[in-house]
């Protein structure tokens, strides 16, 4: 005999029309969720996200249906569980799928039956161990929900519903048959290897018992797959729709560029301040979160607990969303939906202040983590900056702490108050001079590599050892270089993230325009900031040219042994942990230059945080940050230097402007400025080099 | 592929779809169904299913895609939530928990032909399946007894207050 | 209520002060020129009290015609209209002029209130105020911290050194305000575009009513003699600690001599 099994057996007529009358409600109700909600998001403003379709497509199948981004080192347990739940579901669903198949297109209609031999064996073989995935999957899912309880996971009854539901229906399809099997008990039974030995157990049981279970369960099953499908799009199921969407029209642009305004001054709204202001892309975003809370877990606000955490900032424009949307206004389990309604519901509250709250706007650090870890390229930062710019720019408020900072880059074009005539005061200490770009272009010199030094290279004494000590490495190495001197202006990175996009348009403008008087090979910086600004934001207004961040280049300069490190070097002979910049690391991927320059110090050992590369812990410098002040929660600086201190080491390599000043003071915070210190990786390779006779006496700083 | 945009927009600009048509559709293939089912015809199937799921999403694309009234249904749904609930867990567990009882029948009831190894391992199965299933449904059901249909906190409790920029 | 505040247009005192050693003045470059940092405290003061209290804040401003990048940054943070007086023979105008000037368009808009920084922050004279109370015939209350006004009353606290002075007077006043008044604001983007739209009233020495025989350098009643460089002498002295406690007593010594404490 040919192994297969009758398809709809034991049911009668009226499960047979059922199962596809049953079929309506679901749908329609489905097909309501998706449409409302594809609705809501039509109210945003417009945005191409229909380019390049083809690399949309394989890199979405790439991040979902093979789990890229879902399976990472950093969340194996959830994404192995997300693994199980997935592929035993989808497998489950494929199943019926070919029964489907067989029973309603290729026998009636072509007379053509494939549903039996081999096929059936590695069918059932299948079916039956998809079901222990999806199962498995669960109860891990169960297990960290009730006992593991990890700080950024929270549990809404919409969860455990769901939970509950996918785990009844995969225990339904085994009974039901199991059932079959009982009665039947085919030469082929055994391949159902679960409910192979459930069936020999109901064997034991009268025929018409087994025959009615049977008939009750496959009821249930049917009916519970139709309300779990007329369920779907009011939870957090609907996320095969929206985060399939989400991840298909993702972002292709540089996560380190921020939109510009265009045409600022014609503009009618600045920024963010009603739903209809997003883009409805970003609205799309807002939906396809299912909380999985993995923006939390490097997010450096949540960590140090301060109001701002991404994860609901997105449920809570998804929930103002919904109340606009009328129908999800009345979503199920409304009140534990922990994040969505933190601040209250309702459609008339204002966006800004009723539904997000100031501090959690002026929080944001700008540190990319959120957008890094999220498996389905929800954008935090952009929402962000986008609510700021409507506070900074139409309402005029921020934190006062900012004012200066805008003063200063209006009248001084850099954020602290000196005047550009002092921005190449440091080169005084030098022993060489270093020329200045304007002199080399009106003497007709070729300049190979301009240094852009930025302004907190440039003015802060601390930053200054920085420059000082690349300024020494350049010269040291026979690099033809100069610098802007007056002339650099600040790069607008700061202003652009406090939400200030005006003034960040000028001051961008500005330093393009000084640039384009000039020429040169390529740009080098030690400010990962001014990298992120010249590298992704200056393109489109006119400015396109190769830049470097020095780590990089000094990494070149050791690899071609233009800088020969000195093994007897008086460099202290210890340990030093290497902490990722943001703008560097994260947003652009420039993880293994800084590290290979670290371990290439004579005598040095290197030892990595816990959180480190695409994991590290901001500084807490970013997106302005760095010049307001930090009064709720604890402080992050001092959270990752302590974190850097417990390494071991005795150093903490920094390759940021911002970091170090971040880090100076949570060194002195923490009271371990006298045990540990923090050196740019530029001054650790200068101590540590074989020095120029001139360059003999000159240390560090 | 700027195409796919203009497509959304000319797909909702023309609404020559009616709600009615629509029902009238699912109407149609249940009929289709039910008739072929009767008379035996098989690919009868494939074509009401066809027809019924064209209907249906129509129509409930066709709701979400206009403008939202205030929802008498959600209401009707929230009035009648714990009995939704109760009646849903029921068809939900009900066969499902009485199977699973009843297996525990088989044991006893066994014969002295039957392969006590595989019994016991089914009986294992069945421990094991019944277990999990009434801890995740009582779970499931007591959140959602206790909190679905809360209203919402309209009084933020944490605070929301502008501070002073 | 109406009031009025003075905002001058100055060379931007971060920047390096070039003086023209001939005229013996500052050069006043527009495009390095802003609104006076101590008028934004005014403003500011002025533009609280119009949020409580209802009414307008007009600026009045004697300048080049440049001056108007000042006075738009006013209105940028929210003053609704402005008065500017410029004439070619207004330049080199001393203090008793300046107020002149000053003083006969403010009567004309008849004020509540005047507000004006205790000094300019390029000539640091401190005379003007107090020479336009005199002719405006209102009593003046200076260094103002705080404001409040109830019906026709002002009540103001006046800074001291060691704390400060509650002092009352009789509207119309003029008031010279601290930089704790208050922390002037950032403008808005929206507020600078709005600013742009904004009228200001240009008017000559004629429109005014002055002379300008009297007015400039011509009539300048106080001549600039002489101008020197500050020499800024750096004294450090190093008092090492030799762990008796001595070290103290002789910095607190050094300071207490230096009237630093």
């Amino acid at each position: 005999m040919t192994p297969t099994r009758e398809i709809m057996w034991n049911v009668g007529l009226d499960g047979q029309i059922g199962v596809y009358l049953f079929l309506a409600i679901p749908f329609v109700l489905l097909a309501f969720g998706v449409a409302r909600r594809v609705w809501m998001w039509r109210k945003g403003q417009p945005e191409n996200r229909f380019d390049q379709m083809s690399n949309r497509i394989i890199g979405a199948l790439r991040d979902t249906v093979a789990h890229g981004r879902i399976v990472r080192k950093s969340s194996l347990y959830g994404g192995i569980m997300h693994f199980l739940i997935f592929w035993g579901f989808v497998l489950l669903f494929i199943g019926t799928i070919i029964v489907l198949i067989e029973h309603d297109i290729t026998v009636p209609l072509l007379g053509y039956s494939f549903y039996q031999g081999n096929f059936y064996l590695g069918y059932k073989l299948v079916m039956n161990a998809a079901g222990i995935m999806l199962i498995v999957g669960v109860l891990m899912a169960f297990y960290r929900r009730y006992a593991m309880q990890p700080d950024h996971i929270k549990t809404a009854p919409d969860d455990i519903i769901l939970l509950a539901l996918l785990l009844v229906l995969a225990v339904q399809g085994y009974l039901v048959q199991g059932f079959r099997l009982a009665v039947e008990m085919d030469e082929w039974a055994a391949w159902s290897f679960v409910s192979y030995p459930l069936a020999i157990l109901f064997q034991e049981l009268p025929e018409g018992l087994n025959r009615g279970l049977h008939t009750a369960n496959w009821w249930s099953h049917m009916l519970t797959t139709k309300i779990f499908l007329g369920y779907f799009a009011y939870s957090k199921m609907i996320h095969p729709f929206t985060s399939f969407a989400n991840v298909l029209l993702r972002r292709t642009r540089p996560l380190g560029k921020l939109e510009r305004i265009e045409d600022i001054e014609e503009a009618e709204t600045l920024g963010v301040a009603r739903l209809e202001d997003f883009t409805w892309a970003q609205l799309m975003n807002t939906d396809a979160c299912m909380h999985c809370g993995r923006c939390l877990e490097f997010c450096p606000t949540f960590v140090t607990n301060k109001p701002l955490r991404p994860r609901d900032l997105v449920l809570q424009v998804s929930g103002y969303m919904a109340d606009k949307g009328g129908v999800f206004s009345g979503e199920l389990g409304q009140a534990d939906n922990f994040a969505r309604f933190r601040h209250g519901s309702g459609p008339e509250r204002e966006l800004i202040g009723g539904v997000i709250s100031q501090p959690e706007l002026w929080d944001c650090t700008t540190c990319g983590a959120c957008m890094e870890h999220c498996p389905v390229y929800i954008e935090h930062v952009p929402l962000i900056v986008g609510m700021r710019r409507n506070l900074v720019l139409e309402q005029g408020e921020f934190p006062a702490e900012v004012t200066n900072v805008f003063n200063n880059l209006e009248r001084m074009s850099s954020p602290y108050q000196f005047p550009p005539s002092q921005r190449a005061d440091w080169t005084k200490r030098l022993e060489q001079p270093v020329p200045e770009m304007a002199e080399q272009a009106a003497s007709g010199t070729d300049v190979e590599v301009l240094f852009f030094v930025g302004c907190l290279g440039s003015f802060d004494s601390r930053n200054q050892r920085t420059t000082l000590a690349l300024a020494r490495i350049l010269q040291a190495a026979g690099v033809n270089f100069a610098i802007l001197g007056k002339e650099e202006t600040c790069t607008g990175d700061p202003a652009k993230r406090i939400g200030n996009e005006y003034l960040a348009q000028i001051m961008a403008e500005q330093t393009v325009e000084t640039l384009n008087q000039y020429s040169f090979k390529k740009i080098v910086t030690a400010c990962p900031h001014c990298f992120n600004a010249i590298a992704n934001e200056f393109p489109e207004i006119g400015g396109n040219y190769e830049v470097v961040h020095h780590s990089q280049l000094i990494n070149e300069l050791i690899g071609s042994g233009k800088i020969r490190l000195d093994p007897n070097s008086e460099m202290m002979k210890g340990t030093v942990t290497y902490h990722d910049p943001c703008y560097l690391g994260r947003y652009n991927k420039e993880y293994d230059a800084p590290r290979s320059v670290v371990q290439s110090l004579p005598g040095t050992g290197m030892v990595e945080m816990p959180r480190n590369r695409n994991t590290a812990l901001c500084c807490g410098g970013g997106g302005g940050r760095m010049f307001m002040e930090e009064t709720r929660g604890a402080r992050i600086n001092q959270t990752r230097a302590q974190e850097a201190i417990d390494t071991g080491a005795q150093t903490l390599a920094a390759a940021c402007p911002f970091c170090m000043t971040m880090f100076e003071d949570g060194i002195n915070g923490v009271g371990a400025d006298d045990v540990f210190e923090v050196k740019d990786i530029a001054e650790l390779v200068y101590d540590s080099m074989v020095k120029p006779p001139d360059q003999e006496t000159g240390a560090a700083d | 592929m700027a195409s796919l945009a203009t497509i959304w927009g000319r797909a909702t600009a023309n609404r020559k779809v009616s709600l009615p048509g629509c029902l009238a559709f699912v109407a149609l293939g249940v009929l289709i169904i039910a008739v072929g089912e009767v008379q035996d015809w098989g690919w009868t199937r494939i074509v009401g299913a066809t027809v019924i799921s064209i209907g249906s999403i129509a129509a409930g694309a066709l709701i979400g895609w206009s403008d939202p009234v205030r929802p008498r249904i959600t209401y009707l749904i929230s009035s009648w939530g714990k009995a939704i609930v109760a009646i849903l867990t029921l068809i939900i567990v009900g066969p499902m928990l009485i199977a699973l009882v009843v297996a525990f029948g088989g044991l006893i009831v066994g014969g002295a032909e039957a392969d006590t190894g595989l019994m016991l391992i089914g009986v294992l199965i069945a421990v094991l399946l019944l277990g999990i299933t009434l801890v995740t449904v009582a779970s499931a059901f007591s959140l959602a007894m206790r909190g679905l249909w809360r209203s919402r906190p309209d009084e933020a409790g944490e605070t929301n207050g502008r501070h002073s920029a | 209520m109406k009031i009025v505040v003075c905002a001058k247009f100055i060379p931007d005192p971060n920047l390096a002060l070039v003086v023209d050693p001939d005229k013996k003045r500052v050069v006043r470059d527009p495009s390095q020129s802003i609104l006076d940092p101590g008028d934004e405290f005014g403003i500011e003061a002025a533009l609280q009290l119009a949020e409580k209290h209802g009414g307008e804040v007009v600026a009045v401003s004697m300048g080049p015609e440049s001056a108007d990048a000042g006075i738009r940054r006013a209105m940028a943070m929210g003053v609704e209209r402005a008065i500017l007086i410029t004439d070619q023979s207004l330049e080199g105008s001393d203090a008793l002029t300046t107020a002149e000037v000053l003083s006969s368009v403010i009567a004309s808009e008849a004020p509540d209130i005047v507000v004006t920084a205790t000094e300019s922050t390029d000539a640091y004279t401190g005379m003007v105020p107090g020479a336009m109370a005199a002719m405006l015939d209102m009593p003046q209350l200076t260094f103002v911290r705080s404001i409040e006004v109830d019906g026709q009353t002002v009540t103001a606290q006046r800074d001291y050194e060691n704390g400060y002075q509650t002092v009352r007077a009789a509207l119309p006043v003029l008031i010279t305000v601290t930089a704790s008044v208050a922390e002037p604001r950032y403008p808005s983007f929206k507020g600078m575009m709005q600013a742009k739209k904004k009228p200001i009233d240009t008017r000559d020495l004629g429109a005014v009513g002055i002379d300008a025989g009297s007015a400039g350098e011509a009539g300048a009643r106080e001549k600039v003699l002489d101008l020197s460089k500050v020499q800024i002498e750096k004294q450090t002295r190093v008092v090492e600690d030799d762990g008796t406690g001595d070290s103290v007593d002789e910095i607190v010594a050094y300071l207490k001599h230096a009237q630093a404490i």
